[in-house]
């Protein structure tokens, strides 16, 4: 393309249809669907195929066979003779995993392979990867680059091509380790056709890589057009077309230079408006390249982990894969979640390199999924503007020498504007520190840390922390550091029109521009000039710069527990009867009627406590929905905190009756993340844990940029929420609210809806897993370990932070009366003897376990009456005699053998009769001294403290 | 001495602007549809060449005809594909193809029986050779 002398035209998808029929009726719940055929036939493959119902809904055909198809999971409701029409056409559709109990489907239904080498099948990448021919016209396409993904190989690949119906050719050659590598394709009739292009392993793995051809095609005219590409998100387009196509959203399109007949974009057609005027009608439309189109895939959250040696160990199950490395990761995610890798190449470079101890998809669009594996190695998906994908090191992050060596287009003064733009280095930061975990001996992993520079810099206001990444060693960790804090501080930014076609898989550009001798390309932007028939191409680019010395972080040492001395040998004494000390001093926090507090808390005595409402804020205003509530713990007297649902806001309260001051505000926690180095993006304060040691306070706020998601941040403070400082951005899993919050030491826990998630103190290292509601407790004693409720109520999981991952352990898995543990406390004398409140589905009992040893044997202690799934909200062991609780109530129902009250208190293990404690007569208005519970909700507790 | 010639297929001889317009033009080439400046001082042309043809007067029945029925440019159009001989920016004469773009006669500047100060425009000026003779 001559990007000074240009005329452009569309080649459209095909519009007429290969079979039409009609529905005899509903699809199955397997998405079966029988149908009555009215004209033409449908192909023997007809995976992939578009199924357009009523003209209007698209779905995925997966086969068919005789009159029955088989379609891709989809939300349409079909009906007796709807009209049905199949079109051969490809269009970019996701392909969901569905979990059944805690067996995983990809794609609805495929289950794991048989041959565990299947689960990893060949990339087929062929070339030309799209084509516009004539009929006669000889067109030679390749599959020699296409590699075998499985570990292990022992021989190459065979490939197969398939275009009968419309093109002829025999396929020959054998070289890049892959027999019939080349295909001269004869193309004998018109229309748009799939060059289908098979590579198959020595273990039968199979994929198949669908060429698009137009063949014979005239092309659409192109009033106007804009192309975009950028390094992170490839290429993107926008066309005005004279006149309407027939289209399906998604539909396939190339953008031709009719001087060259070169294909200068392959994507796919969204319109976005059509306008008509004087009897004249023009379409604008955008052009997603394949990788921008998976920013409109959906992706399912899922895990896969590396196993070391398949050979001896096999895969068994889709969250395992052999010798994973980032190459597998980004194959997997693609071709078994998308179809994507069918429709354009994906150059993964050597599939053995990088070895990573397993790969996290959080829920997102698929751009984002394919970001979380590249972003673990500062890789980047650099996109052809026919589609391809190439995976490589992005540029400004390789070694010094690896940049020398990078091809570079030479861009003269005389390709170039006189005018150009020069944007001295910002400093962004004054310290990076890198983290992430490297195949060190063996196949075991280990942790680094590392930072830059040695020594802070000046400038920069903040550190910027890069977790979760997978270096090949703890010396490339030492250089990524380095070179994140030279492509945050010093890469300066050149932007400048250009007169020649710049190829934007050169990754490094040579200038005559002062300052800028060598840059890395970051976007360019072409817009087509319909007057001049002509396009404006602007460059934007970044310089290359020597990053200062690094060093490394040490890893904490692991926390240990020095054993507990031998107790003093004393004379034998007779034990004392426990006294029963039940507290006096209770604050609650409700749901829709704010905080309440009593003095003469005392579950001894048939007076009822008064409770007196507690909820005025400083300044004025009351609080009325609280969300949480809570204590400094080892003075919770004098420090009580709590978060109100409307506002967000973090409040402190210090004495009986007195106001609850503002302490952290949305706005305020934002400016704090801002100073740490954060995004500018507004936020929402979640939840906030205290730590045992007094003042300490720590809060989770929510930022959600409407792009990529949440990212979690926690704030510090040390004085009892006065200031907050030592903004980390944690783990971003999950979706929701915050359910639960735990620091210990030098690890956090916390939990989202759906997953459990934990890291250390420091930021460094996350992980999670995907199952947890909010229910989640830690031993105190032993912060590596943590318990929850599992993810379908049915089982219970125990946690093990190990090495920077998780290790899960399931109990209670094969009684499946058990459905839900509604709380779960332990006694604060031995961590490993808890108790645990259960609904027993089967009789609807609430039954209370014991268990002495941390989970390994449980016994039933006590059965009350019937209650319903999560009425009981929490409960608390009082320090003085932990047998003996208090009970939060969720709901204000009828609970048979518990009575209707807010809180409740048990007299030891064997009470089958809870107390109600919320005042004198709390149902009936105006609930002088109650905590009032006449409406549904009123009395569904946010939080309790117990002073003393 | 060279005429301006045009013709709407590509024939051995061309008829001359006058013959089909009733005057001869004067026309200003260009190489490209805007000038450019690089960073080494130089020039660029974008776009393809065009030139433009502008006719002092031509007799409103003589524009209908040379259009219509010697241009064979269907009336309503607003383009059509036509040969021209003509010259560049260095007096050299050449044919080439190229697409007129009809101006819409109710554009244009009308004295009596006359347009005045007709422009026309070839853009997409692609070098032609016509047949012998």
């Amino acid at each position: 393309m001559n990007p000074l002398h240009t005329r452009l035209g569309l080649l459209a998808p095909t519009t007429t249809p290969l079979w039409t029929g009609t529905a005899n009726g509903a699809q199955s719940s397997t998405f079966t669907l029988a149908v009555t055929t009215v004209s033409g036939a449908l192909p023997t493959d007809s995976s992939g195929l578009l199924l357009v119902r009523a003209g209007v809904d698209l779905v995925r055909m997966k086969s068919h066979s005789g009159s029955t198809l088989y379609l891709a999971e989809n939300p349409l409701t079909f009906t007796a003779g709807d009209a049905l029409a199949v079109y051969d056409l490809r269009l970019p559709w996701p392909r969901y995993q569905r979990l059944v109990s805690t067996t995983v489907y990809k794609d609805y239904d495929i289950a794991f392979p048989a041959t565990w080498q299947h689960s990893l099948p060949p990339a087929a990448l062929v070339t030309p990867e799209v084509a516009w021919l004539d009929i006669g016209d000889t067109q030679v396409f390749s599959a020699l680059n296409s590699q075998v993904m499985a570990p292990d190989p022992a021989s190459g690949l065979t490939a197969t091509w398939d275009c009968a119906g419309w093109g002829t050719g025999t396929a020959y050659g054998s070289a890049g380790g892959v027999t019939n590598c080349y295909f001269p394709l004869t193309p004998t009739a018109t229309g748009l056709h799939y060059l289908k292009c098979t590579l198959t392993d020595e273990w039968g793995g199979a994929f198949s890589r669908y060429v698009a051809v137009w063949v014979g095609t005239t092309p659409t005219a192109v009033l106007g057009a804009s192309l975009d590409w950028s390094l992170e998100r490839g290429w993107r387009g926008s066309v005005t077309l004279d006149g309407t196509l027939t289209w399906f959203d998604y539909s396939p399109v190339a953008l031709v230079d009719l001087d060259t007949a070169e294909i200068i974009f392959y994507g796919f057609y969204s319109p976005q408006r059509v306008s008509g005027d004087l009897g004249m009608e023009t379409t604008e439309a955008e052009l997603l390249s394949p990788l921008n189109a998976a920013s409109a895939l959906y992706g399912y959250p899922f895990i896969v982990t590396d196993l070391a040696d398949p050979g001896s160990t096999p895969p068994d199950n889709w969250a395992e894969v052999g010798k994973l490395t980032c190459a597998r990761a980004l194959w997997y995610l693609l071709a078994w979640h998308s179809v994507l890798p069918q429709l354009a190449n994906l150059y993964l470079g050597d599939p053995t390199a990088r070895r990573i101890a397993g790969q996290t998809f959080s829920a997102g669009n698929l751009l984002n999924l394919i970001g979380q594996v590249t972003q673990a190695a500062f890789y980047v998906l650099r996109a052809a503007a026919t589609g391809a994908l190439t995976l490589e090191v992005q540029p400004l992050y390789a070694d010094a020498a690896t940049w020398a060596g990078l091809p570079a287009y030479t861009l003269t003064a005389a390709n170039r504007s006189a005018a150009y733009t020069y944007t001295p280095p910002q400093a962004r930061c004054s310290e990076v520190r890198v983290s992430g975990v490297y195949l060190a001996v063996g196949d075991d992993y280990a942790p680094a840390i590392a930072r830059c520079p040695a020594h802070p810099a000046a400038w920069g206001a903040g550190t910027q922390e890069v977790t979760k990444l997978a270096p090949l060693s703890a010396a490339e960790l030492l250089q990524w550091a380095g070179r994140h804090f030279a492509v945050e501080n010093q890469a300066a930014t050149v932007d400048v029109d250009v007169y020649v076609e710049i190829d934007p898989s050169w990754a490094r550009v040579a200038t005559d521009i002062p300052d800028a001798p060598s840059l890395a390309l970051d976007s360019l932007r072409l817009a087509y000039d319909p007057g001049a028939l002509s396009w404006r191409t602007q460059l934007s680019a970044r310089t290359y710069s020597a990053a200062p010395s690094a060093d490394y972080v040490p890893i904490p040492p692991a926390v240990v527990i020095p054993p507990p001395s031998p107790p003093p040998v004393l004379p034998p004494i007779d034990p004392l009867p426990p006294v029963l000390t039940w507290p006096t001093i209770v604050y609650v926090g409700t749901r829709l009627g704010g905080i309440y507090h009593t003095t003469d808390f005392n579950a001894e005595s048939a007076t009822q406590p008064t409770w007196v409402l507690d909820s005025a804020i400083a300044g004025g205003g009351t609080l009325t929905t609280i969300r949480q509530l809570g204590a400094d713990p080892l003075a919770p007297g004098d420090w009580q905190y709590c978060i109100d649902t409307t506002s967000r806001t973090l409040y402190r309260h210090t004495e009986l009756g007195g106001d609850w001051t503002p302490i952290l505000t949305n706005a305020q926690a934002q400016a704090a993340i801002l100073a740490g180095g954060g995004p500018d993006l507004p936020c929402r304060i979640d939840i906030f844990a205290t730590e045992k040691t007094t003042g300490t306070l720590f809060v989770i706020a929510i930022i959600t940029d409407g792009v990529y998601g949440d990212y979690a941040w926690r704030l510090t403070s040390t004085d009892h929420g006065s200031t907050w400082s030592d903004p980390i951005e944690m783990l971003d899993e999950g979706t929701g609210e915050v359910e639960s919050f735990i620091v210990q030491g030098n690890y956090i826990w916390y939990s989202r809806v759906g997953r459990i998630i934990a890291g250390l103190y420091s930021g460094a290292t996350w992980t999670w897993r995907y199952r947890s509601y909010e229910m989640l407790c830690v031993d105190y004693t032993f912060p590596e370990l943590a318990w929850s409720r599992g993810d379908r109520g049915d089982r219970l999981y125990s946690h093990q932070w190990e090495m920077g991952s998780l290790i899960d352990t399931p109990y209670f898995d094969t009684n499946p009366s058990i459905r839900s543990a509604d709380a779960m406390w332990f006694d604060p004398a031995n961590m490993e003897h808890q108790y645990m409140l259960w609904y027993d589905s089967g009789t609807g009992a609430g039954l209370l376990y014991e268990t002495p040893d941390a989970w390994i044997t449980w016994s039933l202690v006590v059965e009350h009456g019937p209650i319903t799934p999560g009425d009981f909200w929490g409960m608390w062991p009082y320090a003085a005699y932990p047998t003996h609780v208090l009970i939060g109530r969720r709901k204000n129902t009828s609970l048979g053998s518990v009575n209707p009250h807010t809180l409740h208190i048990m007299n030891g293990l064997s009470d089958t009769t809870p107390i109600g404690r919320a005042g004198i007569s709390p149902g009936v208005s105006p609930y002088t001294g109650s905590i009032p519970q006449s409406s549904q909700g009123l009395c569904e507790i946010g939080g309790v403290v117990i002073v003393r | 001495m060279p005429e301006y010639a045009i013709s709407k297929t590509l024939i051995a001889v061309f008829p001359t602007a006058q013959s089909v317009f009733g005057v001869a033009p004067s026309s200003n080439y260009k190489p490209g549809a805007e000038l450019a400046l690089t960073g080494d001082a130089g020039q660029l042309w974008r776009g393809y060449p065009r030139t433009v043809w502008r006719f002092k007067a031509i007799p409103v029945t003589t524009y209908a005809t040379a259009i219509v029925t010697t241009l064979g440019i269907t009336a309503g159009n607003a383009s059509g594909i036509v040969y021209i001989y003509t010259r560049n920016e260095y007096d050299t004469w050449s044919y080439y193809q190229a697409l007129l773009r009809v101006p819409d006669p109710t554009t244009l500047n009308r004295w009596g029986g006359h347009y005045l100060d007709v422009a026309l425009e070839f853009i997409l000026l692609a070098p032609a050779t016509p047949p012998a003779p």
